[in-house]
């Protein structure tokens, strides 16, 4: 079986739906058939590339709010977030373009480390905090889940994987994504959202008996 | 509050439905296919789209 995920690596929703996924996974009896695989998606592709600035006042700005009323708003994903035992910081999160860090996970893919490459930025950019829009930045969490340091950095401040991107962006759309998480098991069953964890088991279930 | 998006049911188009379960009177209910994908789930489950989440 193999499990698709699209993600974007700012989006506070996709960490909590891979919490619920990987605890769907370990509550399945065949689990040791499933492959996932991680692939992009970007939430704001005209985000400039280059820049980073506070989350809080990005929003506040696409929603015409001020940075306190979206601090406001983020009361409800904290709080989902801290269930899965994820403690978002989203007063010092830093918003930045997230083709890069896309192009990296690809990467990491390509060397079996795409789950891990996924896990860290989103750690990195929604529980620490830490800005993705920085070349040292980036190595350094690159070089922590196993990837070459020097090689990590020839992908960040090259193209490599460009196609890659844009590919899997394409091909998200192209099964009618409008929005992250999105997962696909099997090209067969589709899961948007964060959803709870019975509709993630229920998937799994579902294509299981599907193949059988 | 949290954004709600995620598949475009506009893009759906009456395709074969391969899976459909019971209803409380054990009536099948055929499931929602969505870009060639069986969806399940609720459409209003909390996820991020055009760069907002809220």
């Amino acid at each position: 079986m193999q499990i698709e995920v699209w993600s974007d690596i700012v989006c506070p929703w996709c960490y909590i739906g891979k919490r619920r996924l990987e605890r769907a996974l370990a509550g399945f009896e065949h689990a040791e058939e499933v492959e996932v695989v991680w692939r992009s998606f970007q939430l704001d592709p005209g985000f400039p590339r280059g820049v980073s600035e506070p989350v809080l006042d990005s929003l506040a700005a696409k929603m015409n709010a001020t940075p306190e009323q979206v601090r406001a708003m983020t009361g409800q994903v904290r709080e989902v977030a801290a269930q899965e035992g994820l403690h978002y910081e989203f007063d010092g999160a830093v918003m930045v373009n997230t083709f890069d860090a896309h192009r990296l996970t690809h990467l990491a893919r390509e060397q079996g480390l795409g789950g891990q490459a996924h896990e860290r930025l989103m750690r990195a950019q929604l529980v620490e905090a830490r800005d993705l829009g920085e070349v040292d930045t980036m190595v350094e969490l690159a070089v922590e889940i196993g990837l070459d340091a020097a090689e990590a950095r020839s992908v960040l401040t090259g193209d490599a994987y460009t196609a890659e991107v844009e590919d899997d962006i394409r091909t998200a759309r192209a099964l009618g994504a409008t929005g992250v998480p999105f997962f696909v098991v099997d090209r067969a069953f589709g899961v948007s959202g964060a959803q709870p964890l019975e509709v993630f088991s229920s998937a799994l279930e579902k294509a299981h008996a599907q193949r059988a | 509050m949290w954004g709600v998006v995620g598949v475009s049911e506009s893009r759906s188009a009456p395709e074969p439905v391969p899976v459909a379960e019971p209803d409380g009177d054990g009536v099948p209910i055929p499931l929602p296919v969505v870009g060639g994908l069986v969806t399940l789930g609720s459409e209003d489950a909390p996820a991020c789209s055009d760069g907002i989440c809220l």
